[in-house]
C-alpha cells in the first residue's frame, strides 16, 4: 500500500507528498460510492414513503382490495394477477448472480468477463420492462389508475419500480457501450460495481413492491 | 463513529521516521510561483458566455446561489410589503382577495422553498470545501446542475404570478383546496412542478456537501475537527437526503391528480383517497425542513461566536450532538402542524412531547453559546456578534412561542391565527435570517476581499432589530384577539387597527434596513475597506487563503493539527504537495480519521449539467402542467444528456495510451472538459 510520506522539500518547509497515493479506489474509499449510495437512500426513502402511502389509504377501504364493479361480470375480490410479477420475481433475484459475476469480474480487471456480464445483464433489464409493461394492462391489475385510489396507487408503486428498471437498462447499455468503443479500466471497473450494487438494490425493492402489491392484496 | 467523535486525538498523520533532506520531486522541479501559475491555468473557468454557462467552480456556482436566493428574498418581501399596506387599514381595498391569496401563497412559497433552504445550502457550497481545505465540491457537474434546476423553478413561479398564474392555496396547499375540484386553471400546477424542481436540485446539493465532506476533509481533520459549521451542513444535508423525498412524492401525486388526462384519486375522499395524506406527507417534509433551515443558521453563530469570543467552542461535543438529536427529533413532530384535524388523542400526546423534547437539545446549544461568549476573552462587539447576540434574543421568543404552541390545547385555539404567523416569524426570521447577515458580515470579507461599511452596518441592525419586533410582536396579540391568518381584510369593528398598523410600520423599517445593506454590499464589494486574508483573527481554514480565494482555494492544501487550525500552537502542519498541477485533483481522504488515501480526478466543465436541468425542468413543466405525453420526450432529451455527461466524464477516461494530446483548445470543449485545460500537456498520462 504506497503512503503519503511526510518529508521536507527544499526550501525546508514540511510538506506531505500524496504522489505516491494511487490515482483509483474502490467502495467505500471513492467518493462516487458515496454519491450512489446516497442517491439510492434518496430513491429508498421515496419508496418507503410509497409503500406507507399504500398502507395509509387501506384504511379508507373495508375491502382491500375494493370490489370493482366496471367489469362485467363484476368483481367481488379483484386480486391483481400472480403470474407475471412471479416471474419478475424469480428473474431479478436470480439475475442477482449474472450482476455479482460481473462485480466480481470488474474488481479482477477482467475486461471480457465484464463485457459478457453486461450483455446478460442488459438482455435481462430489457426483459424485466418487457414482462413489466405486459404486466401493467388493467386486465391484469383488474383496476385503472384512475378507478380508485388503490388503483393509483398500485400503479404509481409499478410506474415507479418501472423507472429503477429504466434507469439501470439504460446504465448497462452506455457502460457497454463504452467498453466496445473503448476499453477497460480502474476507475470503469469502479463504475461497474456501484451499477452492481443498484442491481441488487433495484431486485429488493422489487421484493418490498411484489410483497405490498401483490401478497399484501390477498390478506 | 462515536470513539471517533470522543477521541480527542488522533493520529493519523505518521510522523516522520526521520525528517529528511531529500526534496520531494516536485517541489523540487517547479517553485511556488510556477506551481501558482500551472494551478491557475489548470482550475480556470474558460471564458465566455459558454463559460459562464458551464462553470464548476463551487465559489462561483455558492455566490450565485446566495445572490439568486437574495434576490428571490427580496421579491418575496415586497409581496410582504403589499400584504401589510393592504392590512394597515380596515375595508383596505389595495389588493383585491384574489390578488392577496396569491401574494401570500407566493411570499411563503418563495421564502421557503426559492430562498431560506437554498441560501443555507449555497453558504455551505462556498464554504465547506474552503473549510475542509479541498479545491472543490466532489462532484462539480452536478453542482451546476442543481443551480440550474433551482433558477428555473423559482424564475417559473414569480412568471406565473407576473401573468396571474401565481398559487393562491397557501404554501402549503392543503388538499382537497387544491386538488382539481376546488383549484382549477394551472396555478396549483406550476406551484407543485416548481417545488419540485427545486427541491430534486436540493437534494443534488445535499448529496454534494456529504461526499464533500466524508471524502474530501485535509489530512488529520477527524470528525471531531471539523468546524461546527460543516457539521451542521452535513448534518443538515441528511436531513434533506431523508425529507425532500417526501415532498417531490407528494407534489407528484398532487400533479397526477390534478391532470385531466391522469385523474388518479390520492387525495379524493369520495374514490378512497385521503385528505390527510397530503398533510402527513408534506409535514414530513416540511418540518424538517425548519430543521434544514435552523441548522445551517445555527453553525453561523457557533463559528462566529467562537472567533469573537477567541476560544474554542465551549462543549464541542454537546453542541454537535445536540444538533444531531434535534434532526433526529425534527423527525418525529410533524404532526403537531395537524393538531386541529382529528387525530388519535394518544397520537396527538405523543406528538406533544416530541416537539416538547425539542426544546431540550436547543437549551444545550443556547447554554454551550453563552459558555463560550462568558469564558472566552473580552469579545469584541463586531457586526456579526451583534447580530449573533440579536439572534439569541429573538429566537428565545420565538422558542418560547413554540413551547406554548407545542401543548394541544393551545395549540386548537390559536390554529390559523396571527399567533401562529408572529410565532413562524420570530424561529424563522429571528433562528435564520438574524445569523444569516451576521454571517454575511462575518463571510462578506472573504468573497469580496473588502469590509462591509460599519456605520451603515449598524444602521441595518438598528432598522431590521426595530423593525422586525415591531412588525411581528404585535401579531402575537393579533392572534389572541382573533385574527385569523391569510385573511385580506378586517372590519373596524375588531380593533385591529392599531396593531396593523405598527405591524405595517415595522415593516416598512425592516425593508429600509433591507436598503440599507443591497446599497452597502454594493459599494463595499468596489471600495470597502480592504480586508486582508483573515480579518477577524478566526481558526478555521477558509481563512487560510486569498480574500477572494484564487479559483484552486488553496496554492497548497493544508494538513491540520486541531480543532481551529490557523489558531494551533504548532505552526507547521505540513502542506500537501503532489498532486497533479494539469488535471483538476484533489487528494481523498477517509471517512472517520481524514488519513490521505488516493488522488482523485474532478471533472470539468460541460454544458450537459445545463442541458440535463433544462430537460427534467422541461419535462416536469410540460409533462406535469399540460399532458403527460410530453414525458417520454423529456425522458429522451434527460437521457441524451445524461449519456453525454457520462461520456465526457474523468471516470470513464479512455486508457492513458489511447488519449493522444491535443494541442490547443479543442473545438467543442464545452461538451465536456476531463477536469483539465486542455491546452495542456498533461504530465501524468
Amino acid at each position: 500500500m504506497p503512503e503519503a510520506v511526510e518529508t521536507i522539500d527544499v526550501n525546508g518547509r514540511r510538506v506531505l507528498d500524496v504522489s505516491g497515493l494511487p490515482n483509483t479506489a474502490m467502495d467505500a474509499y471513492a467518493p462516487v460510492w458515496w454519491g450512489n449510495a446516497l442517491l439510492i437512500m434518496i430513491e429508498s426513502m421515496t419508496v418507503l414513503l410509497v409503500v406507507a402511502s399504500y398502507f395509509y389509504l387501506r384504511r379508507n377501504f373495508t375491502e382491500w382490495p375494493p370490489p370493482q364493479p366496471r367489469t362485467i361480470p363484476p368483481l367481488f375480490h379483484p386480486v391483481p394477477d400472480l403470474a407475471l410479477p412471479t416471474i419478475e420475481l424469480v428473474l431479478i433475484v436470480l439475475s442477482c448472480l449474472p450482476m455479482y459475476w460481473t462485480d466480481m469480474a470488474a474488481r479482477r480487471n477482467d475486461e471480457a468477463g465484464v463485457k459478457r456480464g453486461l450483455w446478460v445483464m442488459l438482455a435481462i433489464g430489457v426483459a424485466m420492462i418487457a414482462l413489466r409493461f405486459f404486466e401493467m394492462q388493467s386486465s391484469h391489475l383488474k383496476f385503472r389508475w384512475d378507478d380508485n385510489a388503490y388503483g393509483s396507487i398500485i400503479w404509481t408503486i409499478l410506474g415507479l419500480h418501472l423507472t429503477y428498471l429504466l434507469g439501470a437498462a439504460a446504465e448497462f447499455f452506455i457502460m457497454q457501450m463504452w467498453i466496445v468503443k473503448h476499453s477497460f479500466d480502474p476507475k470503469h471497473g469502479l463504475d461497474v460495481t456501484l451499477l452492481g450494487g443498484y442491481w441488487y438494490w433495484t431486485a429488493a425493492t422489487w421484493v418490498l413492491c411484489y410483497g405490498t402489491v401483490y401478497i399484501g392484496a390477498r390478506f | 463513529m462515536s470513539e471517533a467523535i470522543l477521541h480527542t486525538e488522533t493520529t493519523e498523520l505518521r510522523a516522520p521516521a526521520q525528517p529528511e533532506a531529500v526534496a520531494s520531486p516536485v517541489a523540487d522541479e517547479l517553485g511556488p510561483e510556477n506551481e501558482r501559475l500551472a494551478l491557475e491555468r489548470t482550475w480556470r473557468r474558460p471564458p465566455g458566455f459558454l463559460g459562464w454557462l458551464t462553470t464548476t467552480d463551487h465559489k462561483e456556482i455558492g455566490l450565485r446561489y446566495i445572490k439568486t436566493a437574495f434576490g428571490f428574498f427580496v421579491l418575496a418581501g415586497i409581496l410582504a410589503l403589499h400584504m401589510r399596506v393592504q392590512l394597515a387599514l380596515p375595508k383596505n381595498t389595495f389588493l383585491t382577495n384574489d390578488v392577496y391569496n396569491q401574494f401570500f401563497t407566493t411570499h411563503g412559497t418563495a421564502m421557503m422553498f426559492l430562498f431560506a433552504v437554498p441560501m443555507m445550502e449555497g453558504m455551505g457550497i462556498y464554504l465547506v470545501p474552503l473549510m475542509v481545505g479541498t479545491r472543490n465540491v466532489s462532484f462539480p457537474r452536478l453542482l451546476n446542475f442543481s443551480y440550474y434546476l433551482y433558477l428555473i423553478g423559482g424564475i417559473c413561479l414569480f412568471t406565473g404570478l407576473a401573468f396571474n398564474m401565481g398559487p393562491d392555496m397557501g404554501w402549503f396547499a392543503y388538499t382537497p383546496l387544491s386538488g382539481p375540484q376546488y383549484a382549477p386553471g394551472h396555478r396549483m400546477d406550476l406551484w407543485s412542478q416548481m417545488v419540485t424542481c427545486v427541491e430534486i436540485s436540493g437534494m443534488a446539493a445535499g448529496v454534494e456537501i456529504v461526499t464533500t465532506v466524508f471524502k474530501q476533509r485535509a489530512p488529520g481533520m477527524s470528525l471531531n475537527r471539523i468546524p461546527i459549521f460543516v457539521w451542521t451542513q452535513l448534518v443538515t444535508s441528511f436531513m434533506i437526503i431523508f425529507a425532500m423525498p417526501a415532498i417531490t412524492l407528494c407534489s407528484t401525486m398532487l400533479s397526477m391528480d390534478r391532470l385531466t388526462h391522469l385523474k388518479t384519486h390520492f387525495y379524493n375522499p369520495a374514490e378512497g383517497g385521503d385528505a390527510l395524506l397530503w398533510q402527513h406527507l408534506f409535514w414530513f417534509f416540511a418540518h424538517p425542513e425548519v430543521y434544514i433551515i435552523f441548522i445551517p443558521a445555527t453553525g453561523f453563530v457557533s463559528d462566529i461566536i467562537i472567533a469573537f469570543s477567541r476560544r474554542r467552542a465551549f462543549g464541542y461535543t454537546a453542541l454537535v450532538l445536540s444538533m444531531v438529536a434535534t434532526a433526529f427529533i425534527g423527525f418525529g413532530v410533524w404532526v403537531h402542524h395537524m393538531f386541529a384535524t382529528p387525530l388519535p388523542r394518544l397520537g396527538q400526546g405523543m406528538f406533544t412531547a416530541a416537539s416538547l423534547m425539542i426544546v431540550v437539545p436547543n437549551g444545550v446549544q443556547m447554554f454551550c453559546w453563552l459558555a463560550t461568549l462568558w469564558s472566552g476573552r473580552r469579545p469584541r462587539f463586531e457586526l456579526p456578534l451583534v447580530w449573533v447576540i440579536a439572534f439569541i434574543v429573538v429566537f428565545l421568543i420565538g422558542g418560547l412561542s413554540g413551547v406554548i404552541l407545542a401543548s394541544v390545547s393551545v395549540n386548537v385555539q390559536a390554529t390559523d391565527t396571527f399567533f401562529v404567523v408572529a410565532h413562524l416569524h420570530y424561529v424563522l426570521i429571528g433562528g435564520a435570517v438574524f445569523p444569516l447577515f451576521g454571517a454575511f458580515y462575518y463571510w462578506f470579507p472573504k468573497w469580496t476581499g473588502r469590509m462591509l461599511n460599519t456605520a451603515a452596518g449598524w444602521w441595518h441592525f438598528a432598522l431590521f432589530f426595530i423593525g422586525f419586533n415591531l412588525t411581528f410582536w404585535p401579531m402575537h396579540h393579533l392572534g389572541l384577539r382573533g385574527m385569523t391568518r391569510r385573511r385580506y381584510t378586517y372590519p373596524e369593528e375588531t380593533g385591529w387597527m392599531t396593531l396593523n398598523m405598527v405591524a405595517t410600520i415595522g415593516a416598512f423599517l425592516m425593508a429600509a434596513g433591507v436598503l440599507v445593506f443591497i446599497v452597502n454590499a454594493m459599494w463595499s464589494r468596489r471600495r470597502g475597506r480592504v480586508a486582508g486574508d483573515n480579518p477577524w483573527q478566526a481558526g478555521t481554514l477558509e481563512w487560510a487563503t486569498s480574500s477572494p480565494p484564487p479559483s484552486y482555494n488553496f496554492l497548497y492544501p493544508p494538513t491540520v493539527r486541531g480543532r481551529e487550525p490557523l489558531w494551533e500552537p504548532e505552526k507547521e502542519a505540513p502542506v500537501i504537495v503532489g498532486l497533479s498541477r494539469e488535471k483538476r485533483q484533489v487528494l481523498s481522504t477517509t471517512v472517520l480519521d481524514a488519513a490521505p488515501h488516493h488522488r482523485y480526478d474532478l471533472a470539468g466543465e460541460s454544458i450537459w449539467p445545463f442541458f440535463l436541468a433544462f430537460g427534467v425542468a422541461a419535462t416536469l413543466m410540460l409533462g406535469g402542467i399540460f399532458n403527460p405525453w410530453y414525458v417520454p420526450g423529456g425522458i429522451a432529451v434527460i437521457t441524451l444528456a445524461l449519456f453525454g455527461w457520462f461520456w465526457t466524464s474523468p471516470a470513464l477516461r479512455e486508457r492513458p495510451s489511447a488519449q493522444p494530446h491535443v494541442a490547443g483548445q479543442p473545438r467543442l470543449w464545452w461538451l465536456g472538459r476531463r477536469g483539465k485545460s486542455a491546452d495542456v500537456k498533461s504530465k501524468d498520462e
